[in-house]
């Protein structure tokens, strides 16, 4: 089964995708080999690498092209017509105080974005560690949140920051 | 980030237990309850290596009578694989989601709308069948969600053949042209 995480950002504007993947490697430790040389990202159903310096698009959807066998991918989305943020925080930030939850709020609606990662079924032996290492790496780079949606890691469900998903043991 | 007490439900949020009873509709009674045949044979190939990924596609596969489930593995793109029915040749593109984390079914809609959009850019729009886990919630209530809410105008209708809501009591099926 597919399982997704979803990155509430607190800074406006979205990422570059050289910056995602420098704070991926910095995250990766010794699995940084997995990504290769230089790892690749294409939209969703082109096999043509973006420019480093490229920004990611809203509405973008994409997909990684890794020394190691790959089915992730990274999508950013716009708020409007796709979440409601509060109704979002409230429901999976269940470790969070309300004040917590309030400010998180008031940070993604300022944004007005949110990105969303997915790794499929049928993925390779190191992919849930390089999932994690996405996680956390894409929040950082938006100095975000991460909302676990599944109990699939030794977290819980919940919103975590860049470091606290980034200790994360991922159970799948 | 600090610890909080357990969030009781929102207002408008019904857990399993109060959902009132109800005659079903016409329009409900039309929803198809895959066969529930435990006993069919399905063969899991490709590349899934995980107990659960198995158990959703083994599930899946019982619920539609038997047969092949081929995981994508490294080459998959908004789909785990594709199922062939028992005694045909029929390659079916499945999506398979684990949504029983969420309290609130209109968190699932923009679950199912990301996945529409992974499916389209994959070249699968129109074929494929979605099956999603969703325990917490009862058949019932899944299904008013459905006709009362935003997945009925969903504006990516023409990309699932099929969705199929697994949920605590029972199993919902049903074809995009019925949700419009």
């Amino acid at each position: 089964m597919s399982i997704d995480l979803i990155v509430l950002p607190c800074v406006k504007g979205t990422a570059r995708w050289s910056d995602i993947w420098h704070q991926w490697v910095q995250t990766l430790g010794p699995f940084r080999d997995c990504l290769g040389e230089r790892p690749a990202l294409c939209r969703l159903g082109s096999e043509t690498p973006i420019a480093e310096q490229e920004t990611l698009q809203i509405d973008g959807y994409y997909h990684f092209v890794l020394a190691a066998p790959s089915t992730l991918s990274l999508g950013v989305e716009s708020n409007a017509g796709n979440y409601d943020e509060q109704g979002v925080v409230e429901d999976f930030g269940r470790n969070l105080s309300p004040e917590a939850i309030a400010g998180t709020v008031d940070c993604w609606r300022s944004a007005g974005f949110c990105y969303s990662l997915t790794t499929m079924g049928g993925r390779g032996e190191h992919e849930p560690e390089l999932f994690v290492a996405l996680g956390a790496a894409v929040a950082e780079t938006c100095r975000g949140h991460v909302i676990v949606m599944n109990d699939v890691f030794d977290l819980g469900i919940g919103v975590y920051s860049a470091q606290e998903f980034g200790r994360a043991a991922p159970r799948f | 980030m600090s610890e909080a007490p357990p969030r009781k439900a929102r207002p408008g949020e019904l857990p399993p237990a109060e959902v009132p009873k109800k005659q079903p509709s016409t329009q409900e009674q039309q929803w198809r309850e895959p066969q529930r045949l435990q006993r069919s044979q399905v063969t899991i190939t490709g590349t899934a290596d995980h107990a659960h990924e198995v158990t959703q596609a083994t599930r899946f596969g019982q619920q539609e009578g038997g047969g092949t489930f081929d995981f994508l593995g490294n080459s998959s793109q908004g789909i785990e694989g594709y199922f062939t029915p028992k005694g045909t040749t029929q390659r079916l593109p499945v999506s398979l989601k684990d949504l029983s984390g969420t309290g609130r079914l209109p968190n699932i809609i923009s679950t199912i709308n990301r996945n529409a959009k992974q499916v389209t850019a994959a070249g699968e729009a129109g074929a494929a069948i979605l099956h999603v886990r969703l325990g917490q919630f009862k058949a019932q209530q899944v299904a008013e969600f459905i006709r009362n809410g935003p997945l009925i105008r969903m504006p990516n209708a023409g990309v699932f053949k099929t969705l199929i809501f697994d949920c605590a009591d029972r199993a919902l099926a049903q074809g995009v042209r019925f949700l419009r």
